[in-house]
């Protein structure tokens, strides 16, 4: 068989402290080989942590180089690419203009994703490249920490599965930048940092402390300043690194001042200023949690990029993997509100029934279907706040979680369908669904509607539908099912609820009972 | 680092390095067996080398001194002590330049070649000059006269004058300054009947006939000079805002440069010579009495005087590389099959410019990315760069508008590419691109194929024929990963990446070398044995000399080729004994630099476009690499062995820091010859008719 010409694909990441490119050639998920790659260092981040924006003589200079990285995608003949920003764009509040500029200069698009969505590409980049190593082997836990400039995230993964997940807006360039150049010169900074570290991190260490946890995997930009510093070759494999080099480094450099580290470590001066906060951070992590050794990958934001582009045009199976680890982490979100298993396992098992027989009728896709998905999971949490108004507490608590690999507006629907899922009609009054855009609403009222039948259809809570079948003939849905129990709640609930549905599709649901 | 080492006796000046040097290229005029043209061409290299030391290296010394810098250099010599011994050095180097000069022209005589004067000619003779003299000289010269209301004129960097005294009419004394024109030639044929041939000075004829250029005066005396002036270029590139326009502004200021050199005919008279030492703020040891025409740059021309080519060295023809075999029709996919090693001049230079070429016209090909330094006039490879961008290529060119004595040339060809459609790097802020490298990306079926040639030498299909350089075609796609990293760091668009295989001055290349040789120790100590060979063309880096100091005192053989300025003294005991140095100054430029490591039996060979200088390692962006191909190592070893057993174009390095040639045993062996037949040999087994092979597609002119 004659092997297929590979495609190439650009992805492009404007970071805080790097602009980066890679340059890939593919066939296939696991065939995928750097063509070319090029990194410079920058300091956007600390303009925006530092004003708030990001000066137009700046965003000048940026586009001459995006203007060099187009000359690089023509010089191999790159169609397919993302430009795809983090936090310096994200938080400068002159964001759309800034993406104007690079539009109209460049021709590039930027998309500017937010900060649980950035720790999820690199989670995923580096969930491949740790299946690859047999990393995922154990069966004990994998605590995932990722330090990026303005952020940390925090992944326990356990026998396949996230059982936490936590953003907290503290990086290496947004600690350095929270101190001005005379507190970080005095002698007591070392100490102060650790404590202000500390007090930020600290409530995660409640809810760690009862995992057995074996790996500590670190990543993020100055994993490369560790590795350099502790002597480490840097391929690109994953490196072992024992707690005692760390604890000894830590050790080594606490009193050293800037000119010693830039001596000590042959370190540039803005290189040897963010030495400190990192180690310092790196060492409270470890205090928060016991691990047994730490690993570092070598994977990039940017790797997970390429990687999630290339499944997705592939349709990979990968992307079930990744769905189950989302799906994982929903649970274990539904799970810290006590949720019922029970009923929201039947709720999204109808759902997705209800979304799958009427493929046709709403005309949405899979990234819906997976929306559909954690709403119907989540759709009750708010119960852990309040019996009353529960739907809209199950709203709230849903905008508050991160819930990674999804984005903010994706969120948004599925906090709306908890929201819309026992009463109400999402129109008129709400002015932040009003917020949404006109397709949103659409896929809003289409999704809650399905969950709103499937939560009436297990009414009790007791699971009593055992077995369910769908017809769709003409305008009438017909429900067909069997139970042991007497399903008369289920029955004058279904009635109630079905209006919206009929109203939204303009089909009749119909339950009936197989049995009688 | 031993300090052991740090001592001003173990190091040689690096300006009497060179000068010895240039006295070695000068002692191949002398070599009987070598034809006389070619003798008489040595001596117009010698000339041309000394215009630019005292351009460059003697007008920086003098600047520094006259800026009040006095310090020593590594051999423990102030400023002015190395403005001294130069001066002296110089002084004899000329007197024995002139000397042979004497003798060539006395033995062309033989050859019925007669220089003359234009008192000597038959009448006959004289009235053809004199014509001449009315038709073509005189309407070009402007006699200057210099008085209280005229200030002695500005002479340009290099021109030849003649000093005039005169006495005007009325008896007052007065000097005139007539510059001889460039733009004529310096020689000039008289027509004989006779199969003899007669040349003059152009300088002479005007000397003879300029009485009527000062109408009323009586001419006295008269005397030939000429100045060299400082002409390094001193650009701010950290506020220059387009360097392109800086360099050529500079450009004009190199004429203007402060007066370092006055060459002046002998037996001038004194006052003349004192009232140009005046006039130019010159002093006495800057003074070169020249027995015989001044400037011997002139006989290149006549040295390229078509005929006599029983005078001048056979013409070798570049053979076919070795590794390029016959039967393979493209370039590409001989290059797919195997690394292409060319050695030049004895191989064809060709290849190189049908890579360029063949990418050029190559519909699969999408890129190509190359350095230029120095380049030909015409040259066919930015020829085919335009012709690439024309063809919708992406074509990337960094042009090095730093190039010395090459500026102008470059912002020539930097505007062609431009216009051309070429993205054009104009170098980089403080650094010069020495390194010699092409990248042609190819899209293949099996995805993007990455073509690189790399190189010791320029792409210059004029001194290819010339300079021995030894380059490396390759499809390892490592070396291809690192060759476009290098461009995305020259086009600033990445910061230096880790390398495969690559190591870049200045980033770690003195690092890499130190490193090298610190293996070579460890081998030793390790009950092993060390071994360094080492080619370049100078060698001056102090920290990489007291590195192989250490390696000697360890044990470690050594072995330089270094062709010029060596700073490291040999056999020095307990420092050096383990070291030798030869140098090769032959036919060819020697040019390669090539790197030869034992490492314990594990031979490594590298090759590069940077010698031991301070400046390659610290100033220039550079390429050392290894050779990987088992086949081109076999091969180096072999071509470093010639060069190490040469005993008729190789000099011996002794502890004083003077050259001795080597001692011829049984067998003389001229290294250049040898790797020449070799080259012919391995040619014939591919059994090609070399002009079938290769035609180069030109675009038809309109």
């Amino acid at each position: 068989m004659r092997k297929q010409v590979p495609q190439l694909f650009a992805a492009i990441h404007l970071g805080s402290e790097q602009i980066s490119i890679q340059i890939v050639e593919y066939s296939e998920l696991f065939d995928i080989r750097i063509v070319d790659q090029a990194s410079i260092h920058v300091t956007l981040g600390e303009e925006t942590f530092k004003t708030g924006r990001i000066s137009f003589s700046t965003v000048s200079e940026v586009c001459e180089l995006l203007k060099g990285y187009r000359r690089m995608m023509s010089e191999y003949g790159v169609a397919e690419y993302r430009v795809v920003a983090t936090t310096a764009v994200r938080e400068a509040q002159n964001q759309q203009y800034i993406i104007d500029q690079i539009r109209v200069k460049t021709g590039f698009t930027v998309e500017v994703v937010d900060m649980p969505q950035e720790i999820y590409y690199k989670f995923i980049s580096i969930i491949r490249t740790a299946e690859a190593q047999q990393l995922l082997a154990t069966r004990q836990g994998i605590f995932f920490v990722d330090i990026s400039s303005g952020g940390l995230g925090i992944t326990l993964v356990i026998d396949g599965k996230i059982r936490y997940q936590q953003n907290i807006h503290i990086g290496i360039i947004r600690i350095k930048e929270s101190f001005d150049k005379r507190q970080r010169d005095s002698v007591n900074f070392n100490q102060a940092l650790a404590q202000y570290i500390n007090s930020i991190i600290s409530p995660v260490k409640q809810e760690l402390g009862k995992y057995q946890i074996k790996y500590l995997v670190l990543s993020g930009s100055e994993t490369d300043l560790l590795l350099k510093m502790l002597g480490h070759a840097n391929d690109n494999n994953l490196v072992y690194v024992g707690l005692a080099e760390l604890y000894k480094l830590y050790n080594q450099i606490q009193g050293l001042k800037l000119p010693q580290l830039i001596k000590m470590f042959d370190l540039s001066e803005t290189v040897a200023e963010i030495v400190l906060p990192t180690i310092i951070l790196y060492h409270e992590i470890l205090s928060l949690i016991k691990v047994e050794e730490l690993v570092i990958p070598p994977d990039r934001f940017i790797d997970g990029i390429t990687k999630l582009y290339i499944a997705e045009k592939k349709s990979s199976e990968w992307l079930q993997t990744l769905e189950d680890y989302m799906m994982s982490l929903v649970k274990s979100i539904a799970e810290k509100y006590g949720y019922d298993c029970n009923h929201a396992e039947q709720v999204e098992r109808f759902s997705l029934m209800f979304f799958d027989r009427l493929a046709k009728v709403h005309g949405l896709g899979k990234r819906e279907r997976m929306l559909l998905k954690i709403a119907a999971r989540l759709h009750d949490i708010g119960k852990f706040v309040s019996l009353r108004r529960h739907y809209f507490y199950s709203y709230r608590l849903i905008l508050s979680s991160d819930i990674f690999g999804i984005t903010e507006d994706e969120k948004k629907i599925i906090a709306f369908i908890a929201h819309y899922h026992s009463k109400g009609v999402p129109d008129n009054d709400n002015r932040d669904f009003e917020r949404l855009s006109k397709q949103q609403q659409v896929i809003v009222a289409k999704l809650s509607a399905l969950v709103r039948l499937a939560d009436a259809m297990d009414r009790s809570h007791r699971k009593k539908v055992a077995e369910c079948d769908m017809i769709l003939k003409g305008d009438e849905l017909v429900i067909g099912v069997n139970s042991l129990e007497d399903l008369s709640l289920e029955e004058w609930t279904f009635l109630d609820k079905s209006s919206f549905f009929e109203e939204v599709y303009g089909i009749k649901p119909l339950l009936v009972r197989k049995d009688r | 680092m031993n300090i052991l080492f740090d001592k001003p006796e173990y190091f040689v000046n690096r300006e009497l390095s060179w000068l010895k040097f240039n006295n070695r290229v000068l002692q191949e005029a002398d070599v009987k067996g070598t034809p006389l043209m070619e003798r008489l061409k040595f001596i117009a290299i010698t000339a041309s080398n000394l215009d630019e030391f005292f351009m460059i290296r003697v007008a920086g010394l003098k600047h520094q001194f006259e800026s009040g810098i006095n310090k020593t250099d590594a051999a423990g010599l102030t400023v002015q002590q190395q403005l001294d011994e130069i001066s002296r050095s110089v002084h004899n180097l000329v007197t024995v330049q002139y000397r042979y000069l004497t003798n060539i022209l006395g033995q062309l005589e033989n050859y019925h070649m007669y220089f003359r004067t234009p008192q000597q000619l038959e009448q006959e003779a004289k009235h053809w000059l004199e014509s001449y003299y009315n038709n073509n000289i005189f309407p070009v010269i402007t006699p200057m006269a210099v008085d209280s209301s005229r200030p002695f004129p500005f002479l340009a960097n290099r021109s030849l004058n003649m000093v005039i005294s005169l006495k005007k009419s009325d008896g007052e004394q007065a000097m005139a300054v007539v510059q001889i024109p460039a733009v004529l030639p310096r020689i000039i044929e008289v027509p004989t009947k006779q199969q003899d041939k007669i040349f003059v000075f152009l300088g002479d004829v005007i000397k003879e006939y300029c009485q009527q250029l000062f109408q009323g005066c009586s001419l006295e005396t008269a005397a030939f000079f000429r100045i060299t002036r400082n002409a390094d270029l001193f650009l701010d590139e950290e506020d220059a805002e387009d360097l392109l326009i800086e360099v050529e502004k500079s450009l004009r200021r190199r004429k203007w440069g402060q007066a370092v050199r006055l060459e002046i005919q002998e037996n001038c008279a004194k006052e003349l010579e004192n009232y140009l030492l005046e006039a130019l703020n010159i002093g006495i040891d800057d003074v070169y009495e020249v027995s015989g025409p001044i400037d011997l740059t002139c006989f290149f021309k006549f040295t390229a005087m078509q005929d006599y080519d029983y005078l001048k060295y056979t013409p070798i023809i570049p053979q076919f590389p070795a590794d390029l075999k016959s039967e393979v029709e493209d370039l590409f996919s001989a290059i797919r099959e195997q690394d292409i090693m060319v050695h030049h001049p004895y191989e064809s230079f060709e290849p190189v410019i049908e890579f360029v070429q063949k990418a050029a016209e190559d519909p699969n090909v999408l890129a190509i990315k190359q350095t230029l330094y120095r380049v030909s006039g015409n040259s066919p490879v930015v020829k085919a760069l335009a012709q690439a961008a024309e063809n919708g290529k992406q074509v990337t060119v960094l042009v090095e508008l730093k190039a010395r004595f090459d500026e102008e040339k470059n912002i020539l060809w930097a505007r062609q590419l431009e216009e051309a459609g070429c993205h054009v790097i104009y170098g980089l802020v403080g650094l010069k691109t020495h390194a010699k490298i092409t990248l042609v990306v190819r899209k293949e079926s099996s995805g993007i194929r990455r073509y690189v040639h790399i190189s010791t030498g320029n792409y210059n299909d004029a001194t290819a024929k010339i300079y021995t350089d030894i380059g490396i075609f390759t499809i390892n796609d490592q070396f291809g990963a690192d060759a476009s990293a290098f461009f995305n760091v020259l086009s600033g668009y990445s910061e230096p990446p880790l390398w495969n295989k690559f190591i870049v001055a200045p980033i770690g290349l003195r690092d890499k070398i130190k490193e090298l040789i610190k293996r070579e120790i460890d081998h030793v100590k390790n009950g092993n044995t060390g071994h360094i060979i080492a080619k370049m063309n100078s060698l001056l880096d102090k920290d990489i000399i007291m590195n192989l100091y250490e390696a000697s005192s360890q044990g470690v053989k050594i072995e330089l080729i270094v062709r010029g300025i060596c700073s490291l003294r040999p056999g020095i005991s307990g420092v050096s004994d383990n070291i030798t140095v030869r140098s090769i100054v032959g036919r060819f430029l020697e040019h390669s630099r090539i790197f030869y490591f034992g490492n314990g039996g594990d031979e490594k060979i590298f090759l590069s476009s940077a010698d031991w200088m301070p400046r390659n390692l610290n100033e220039r962006v550079e390429l050392f690499f290894p050779v990987e191909s088992d086949k081109h190592v076999t091969r180096i070893k072999e071509i470093l062995t010639y060069m190490l057993t040469d005993n008729e174009k190789a000099h011996i390095m002794l502890s004083n820091g003077n050259y001795r040639r080597a001692f011829k045993r049984k067998r003389s062996i001229n290294s250049q010859y040898e790797l020449y037949l070799q080259a012919q040999v391995s040619a014939k087994q591919n059994n090609l008719p070399l002009q079938q092979k290769f035609k180069p597609n030109y675009r038809k002119e309109k």
